[in-house]
């Protein structure tokens, strides 16, 4: 082998080992990087269970049974007219004061609260409140 | 040492990487945001749909002197806590058989103002109210043609303003309500208006 192959051989290793290190730094800006922008973004399943309580509770409204309901306390009702639309185990209050029901132990439990100001001629606010836990 | 110039690709891609995954992130945030806006839209439309029904209640009742607006906003305030609520409204109540109407203007504000109306074809046509937080006034009107009414207040040195109007021909109940509703991060503004004919 003579020795300009030789030198050659040198400078295409150089090359290559440069090459491997570049690429480990390019893998490593990446690295840090996502750790440093998604390390925090986390998916919260709560807020999905939220906003689909507020929107039963704004479609029994709309439909005008909300308001009857509530104005007679009839919590059963609302219920009744839930369980086709919410695909989670629920409880719901009607209070001024609410006082929590009976609820699951060890269960993630998200809670939205819609208010209902009174009906035609009775000026009297209450609050339902819909509790909610897969 | 002489860097390659593949090398350099690489780091080159690694930058464009690195704003991607920058620009992914900020789709999180967005989403963090957007629905806690979504809770505060809920909150604001839940506030604004029963001011209505409560405009609605107190004309039924003959009760047109603001106070059921004002017990409302104030039940608002404690049972949305720490959710802040903040109203401005105006509401009219006109009756076409005397050609009268009250004009009532509540503040829940959280600071005192000075609200300003002009009203059109009426018998009081500039009026300024001075009002305390969580206070409400009223006045009444003549009429001689289909009334316009419009009012502004300042707030630091931001100016809202808004209105609203009604037929001289019709009895009807009118009601404007600018409400604000905050969490401490986000506040959304909701500028709802209700309009309905009273059946004689």
């Amino acid at each position: 082998m003579s020795g300009r192959e030789n030198a050659s051989r040198q400078v295409a290793g150089r090359k290559g080992m440069l090459l491997t290190v570049e690429s480990i730094i390019a893998v490593s800006i990446i690295l840090i990087a996502s750790v440093i922008f998604l390390g925090g973004a986390k998916y919260n399943p709560e807020r999905d269970i939220r906003s689909d309580g507020y929107r039963v509770l704004e479609y029994l409204d709309n439909s005008g049974t909300l308001r009857i309901y509530a104005m007679s306390n009839d919590t059963q009702s609302i219920k009744t007219a839930l369980k086709p639309v919410l695909n989670y185990d629920f409880d719901v209050s009607i209070c001024s004061e609410c006082q929590e029901p009976y609820l699951p132990s060890g269960t993630a439990v998200s809670a939205v609260e819609y208010h209902i100001a009174g009906d035609r001629d009775n000026f009297s606010p209450r609050k339902i409140v819909l509790y909610m836990w897969r | 040492m002489k860097m390659s110039n593949k090398g350099q690709i690489f780091v080159a891609a690694a930058v464009i990487a690195v704003i991607a995954v920058a620009s992914f992130s900020m789709i999180f945030v967005t989403t963090a945001v957007r629905e806690q806006d979504e809770t505060l839209r809920y909150k604001i439309r839940n506030i604004a749909r029963e001011y209505e029904s409560t405009t609605s209640i107190a004309s039924a009742v003959n009760s047109t002197d603001g106070s059921l607006l004002d017990n409302l906003t104030l039940y608002f305030r404690k049972e949305m806590y720490p959710i802040d609520v903040r109203t401005i409204y105006l509401l009219t109540y006109s009756n076409a058989g005397s050609n009268t109407a009250r004009v009532v203007v509540g503040n829940f504000m959280k600071e005192n103002l000075n609200i300003s109306l002009s009203l059109k074809n009426s018998s009081v046509s500039d009026k300024v109210l001075a009002l305390l937080d969580k206070s409400s006034q009223y006045f009444d009107i003549t009429f001689t043609g289909d009334v316009r009414i419009d009012f502004n207040y300042t707030i630091g040195k931001n100016r809202f303003e808004s209105g609203t109007e009604f037929w001289s021909s019709k009895s009807s109940v009118t009601g404007v309500y600018d409400i604000f509703v905050s969490d401490g991060s986000s506040m959304i503004r909701k500028l709802d208006t209700y309009s309905v004919i009273k059946n004689e």
